[in-house]
């Protein structure tokens, strides 16, 4: 169900059109988890996904990256393009091969487009230098802390070099000064590669961090309750004025994203 | 010298005991017992026991020696459990991946898995007589252990390693995490390259798992198996050969030998299991 995009829009990389889902749950009754979403994300664009748990951010994600299917609706990307040459995903968990070193986790990609094993090698070393793992390229990933699994899941995705990044969540799972130091990272990586993210969270301080846009998703099913476009020059203070606004506009769209459909 | 640093644990000083004292217990035991009763040729002491180990090259009943017919054990356990390697790993992985085979064998499977090897004999011997691995290539007598290898054997202890290796390697086909199998595909992995990169390497624990299972049983089975008719060597012939002269130091220097071999070849298996499997039971 990959077609090219048919809108005349600005260049995008990614668009998602009229995309719903419906679950079938035990009992049989059909859970709706995404109702007619449209979504695009320009070349180079940063969007952030933000909503409550279980609004079907994943699930968004997974259709797009072909792992689920959409009752309805398509999924399509810039001319020349598919999902097989440009996607890649970092997950929130089990981002890595747990029987891989490192540098053949990083090589992986590279190694199934058939890519000899100097070529890749060097490819994977300059990325794990690059996310500042270096020195542990022969360290299985057991050995490693969750922060620097997940500088090494970026690496991985990485080698491929995507035209969009997908992730879910990817920091979620770490703590405070860790998850700072990564999103720093990602915003370099994302500067000087200049892909397009599309980055699922449920953090509202890290979408304005992160994001050039934020689609904010509302309570299941998940229906697109407001976008903001976050235009503050980066790296961005936490601590001034039009930050903390904006942080206030994401809460309260996700405050009456909430609150339409408990009124339903 | 003893490290300060470093201070044994309950575990160390428990594994230590068990190596020591508690053999030399047993041993004791056996050693006041067999005094006790004094009727040696039921009840050998261990002296006489440990005769028999420290000759293990001297003929008995013109069978051959202990260690002779030990190897003979051995040379048919690991032909059988070389066929049963390659049968379970092959139709537990293709089993394993594709979904309409396992429906169409998982039944014939639940059924021939609880059935004993050893029930298998007479068949085994009405298909392959006493024929030896030699006369299947035409070589009537090689001159060579082999001559004691039957097919029959093999056959037997290809049912005793097939169904560990088998059912381990489904298992652990079937149990590969969604999401290896999803990065490995959004990261351009086709469907042979799935499987030679993600299946078989998130699976080989359970694959080397499936074979310490499989050398086990088929130390277990080869053991009853000699002692049935249609054998004519091997340590479970000598034993019960043995037993038939109410010669009990040779019956229980093989008992001996049978449990260390065993307690071997599982030993061998974890250290390989370890130096192949560094990332093992460290799962992320």
């Amino acid at each position: 169900m990959t077609t090219p995009c048919h809108e005349s829009v600005p260049p995008c990389a990614l668009a998602v059109q009229r995309v719903s889902k419906t679950f079938c749950s035990a009992r049989g009754t059909g859970v709706q988890a995404l109702e007619s979403i449209d979504l695009a994300v320009g070349s180079g664009e940063f969007v952030v996904l933000i909503g409550p748990t279980g609004c079907g951010k994943t699930t968004l994600l997974n259709i797009i990256a072909g792992l689920d299917h959409s009752d309805r609706g398509q999924v399509c990307f810039e001319a020349g393009m598919n999902r097989e040459n440009a996607l890649a995903y970092v997950f929130q968990h089990y981002t890595l091969f747990p029987w891989r070193r490192l540098l053949a986790n990083v090589a992986f990609g590279l190694q199934m487009q058939g890519k000899k094993r100097p070529a890749r090698n060097a490819a994977a070393r300059a990325l794990l230098g690059n996310v500042g793992l270096g020195h542990f390229e022969h360290a299985y990933p057991h050995e490693l802390s969750g922060g620097m699994r997940q500088r090494a899941a970026i690496a991985q995705a990485l080698a491929v070099e995507p035209r969009i990044l997908l992730m879910d969540e990817p920091f979620g799972a770490l703590d405070d000064a860790t998850r700072k130091d990564l999103q720093q990272l990602l915003i370099d990586l994302w500067q000087t590669t200049k892909m397009s993210v599309l980055f699922v969270t449920h953090n509202i301080d890290e979408a304005v961090v992160m994001a050039d846009r934020i689609v904010v998703l509302s309570d299941r099913p998940g229906r697109i309750v407001k976008e903001i476009t976050v235009d503050l020059p980066r790296p961005r203070d936490q601590l001034t004025k039009p930050f903390t606004s904006r942080l206030l506009e994401v809460r309260q769209a996700m405050y009456s994203g909430a609150r339409s459909v408990r009124d339903t | 010298m003893r490290d300060p640093t470093r201070n044994p644990s309950a575990g160390d000083r428990s594994t230590l005991l068990g190596w020591t004292v508690v053999p030399a217990v047993l041993l004791a035991a056996w050693y006041v017992g067999a005094a006790w009763i004094d009727r040696p040729w039921l009840y050998p002491s261990p002296a006489r026991v440990a005769e028999q180990l420290l000759h293990p090259l001297r003929d008995h009943f013109g069978l051959g020696s202990l260690a002779g017919n030990t190897l003979v054990s051995l040379v048919r356990v690991v032909l059988g459990f070389a066929v049963a390697v390659v049968f379970g790993v092959v139709l537990g992985l293709l089993l394993g991946c594709v979904r309409t085979l396992r429906g169409w064998f998982e039944p014939c499977v639940e059924i021939l898995r609880p059935l004993c090897p050893i029930a298998w004999l007479p068949f085994a011997i009405a298909v392959f007589k006493l024929e030896t691995v030699p006369q299947v290539f035409g070589v009537a007598h090689s001159g060579t252990i082999l001559d004691h290898v039957q097919l029959g054997m093999i056959f037997i202890l290809f049912w005793g390693g097939f169904f560990p290796i088998f059912t381990c390697t489904l298992d652990g086909v079937c149990g590969v995490r969604r999401n290896y199998i999803s990065l490995a595909r959004l990261l351009g992995a086709g469907r042979l390259q799935r499987f030679v990169h993600v299946y078989l390497p998130a699976s080989l624990p359970m694959i080397l798992t499936g074979f310490r299972q499989g050398i086990g049983t088929c130390w277990f089975v080869i053991i009853a198996a000699e002692m049935l008719p249609g054998s004519d060597s091997g340590i479970g012939y000598l034993l019960m050969y043995a037993a038939d002269l109410c010669a009990m130091d040779v019956v229980i220097a093989s008992m001996i030998i049978i449990g260390v071999i065993g307690a071997l070849l599982n030993f061998a298996m974890r250290a390989a299991m370890r130096t192949f499997l560094r990332w093992h039971g460290k799962e992320i």
